[in-house]
């Protein structure tokens, strides 16, 4: 039975695109949809579908919806094809308006035996965390599991903030992580496929590179950064694995 | 779409999330190793050159602590045994404080005042004595106003009140009356004791 996990949060910059690589890692079998202006999960290559959108909200607020709608064809149709599990990275400005679309195609769906998951992205940002639980409910009607990942990349949220989520939503946090600069350079261009993959046996380069102590470093850095993503995401990577 | 690749043994989700702390846990043991074999050779250093490594980048936070307290340790004076600990100096100083401010106190001025004006009429009215060479005979008016023949005997002690060209004033002790005055010759007097 195909389950599908949506990663959303309409405001930008909130981690939704790490958090939907560290899912990658934690089930490689699963694929992906990325629903983006731009192409992000490059590293991932033939397991990501690609759905441009032109996600500005002025458009889809002067077109009531209509401009959306017709982007999102194709992941809609995507999804109904999976077979597998499928993780769908949901751009920014996004979510608001696809979720109601496959609430409307529940049923359907359904009957193709597609289940479905919600993972919302939170921060301390307000536009952030004014949005996931309006998200949660969205998503709510026809979503067997929904997920929260609190990432404190800019502070702790509040808690007052986070007890308004029901109990039927799973909370964890990414503790803020600081990076090496080099580090961080790196996760950027590689992403977190390259820290699983890749990174030991690049280690003599960038030993020859930085020299054996900063090398250390980074290694430590990213590998860090990489199990505590994993761990963030894992609730929802298990329900996905089914 | 078209369906995922097969999954193998490592696409267990708990798997991959071992796998991936332990990494983690390599990696940051490696680090740790490494700092600690830096911290190693830098210990062995001159304490002078130790301190160019303070910020040595291969150090993790503990080892960068070790160093620094093995600095603190080296650069550090050391102390003679007889000199007092901080405590018992600060103890001296808060006690030297008050002793100080009781002797202000303005009962014990008045005090020390009266003392002093005593103790200079007793030095004042305290006569110098000079040893006579010779039996010396004075006429000593006593205290009842009557004139006396007295004798200092020779080798004795004569309690000088005052000191003239040719004479010396002297005093006779008469008991329960008080003292008699009178003159002798001063050539009879030792003066050099």
């Amino acid at each position: 039975m195909p389950r599908i996990l949506l990663v959303a949060q309409d405001k930008g910059g909130s981690g939704k695109s790490t958090l939907t690589r560290a899912l990658a890692e934690c089930l490689p079998a699963a694929r992906l949809i990325e629903i983006e202006a731009n192409r992000r999960l490059i590293e991932l290559e033939d397991r990501v579908s690609f759905f441009p959108v032109r996600a500005e909200r002025g458009e889809i607020n002067r077109t009531g919806g209509a401009a959306a709608r017709a982007e999102f064809d194709g992941p809609l149709n995507a999804i109904a094809a999976a077979q597998g599990p499928v993780i769908v990275d949901v751009g920014a400005n996004t979510a608001g308006s696809l979720l109601p679309l496959i609430g409307e195609a529940q049923a359907r769906y359904a009957r193709r035996g597609v289940e479905f998951a919600l993972l919302v992205v939170l921060t301390s940002e307000p536009g952030a965390l004014a949005n996931a639980p309006v998200l949660l409910d969205l998503a709510k009607p026809f979503t067997a599991a929904r997920f929260a990942v609190e990432n404190q990349v800019e502070g702790p949220v509040d808690p007052k903030a986070l007890k308004g989520f029901t109990k039927d939503v799973t909370l964890t946090q990414l503790e803020k992580l600081s990076l090496d600069e080099r580090a961080n350079e790196l996760l950027q261009k590689g992403g977190l496929r390259f820290i699983g993959e890749d990174l030991v046996a690049a280690e003599d380069r960038l030993t020859e590179r930085y020299g054996f102590a900063e090398a250390g470093r980074i290694v430590e850095d990213l590998t860090s950064f990489r199990a505590r993503t994993m761990q963030a995401v894992s609730p929802a990577a298990r329900w996905l694995e089914g | 779409m078209s369906s995922p690749s097969s999954r193998g043994s490592s696409s267990s989700v708990d798997a991959r999330l071992r796998a991936a702390q332990k990494a983690e846990r390599a990696a940051t043991r490696r680090v740790q190793q490494a700092s600690r074999a830096r911290l190693t050779e830098i210990l062995r250093l001159p304490l002078r050159e130790r301190l160019t490594h303070l910020d040595d980048p291969a150090l993790v936070g503990p080892d960068r602590v070790s160093l620094r307290r093995s600095l603190q340790a080296g650069l550090a004076r050391p102390r003679s045994r007889w000199h007092p600990s901080r405590r018992l100096q600060a103890l001296s100083r808060r006690l030297g404080v008050s002793a100080l401010r009781q002797l202000l106190h303005p009962a014990l001025l008045g005090l020390a005042g009266i003392a002093g004006v005593w103790l200079h009429m007793a030095w004042s009215n305290t006569p110098r004595v000079a040893l006579s060479t010779q039996m010396l005979a004075s006429n000593v008016v006593g205290p009842d106003g009557l004139v006396q023949s007295y004798a200092f005997p020779a080798r004795s002690w004569v309690p000088m009140e005052q000191l003239d060209a040719q004479t010396a004033q002297v005093r006779v002790w008469y008991t329960r009356q008080g003292y008699g005055h009178g003159a002798v010759w001063r050539s009879g007097l030792d003066l050099a004791r």
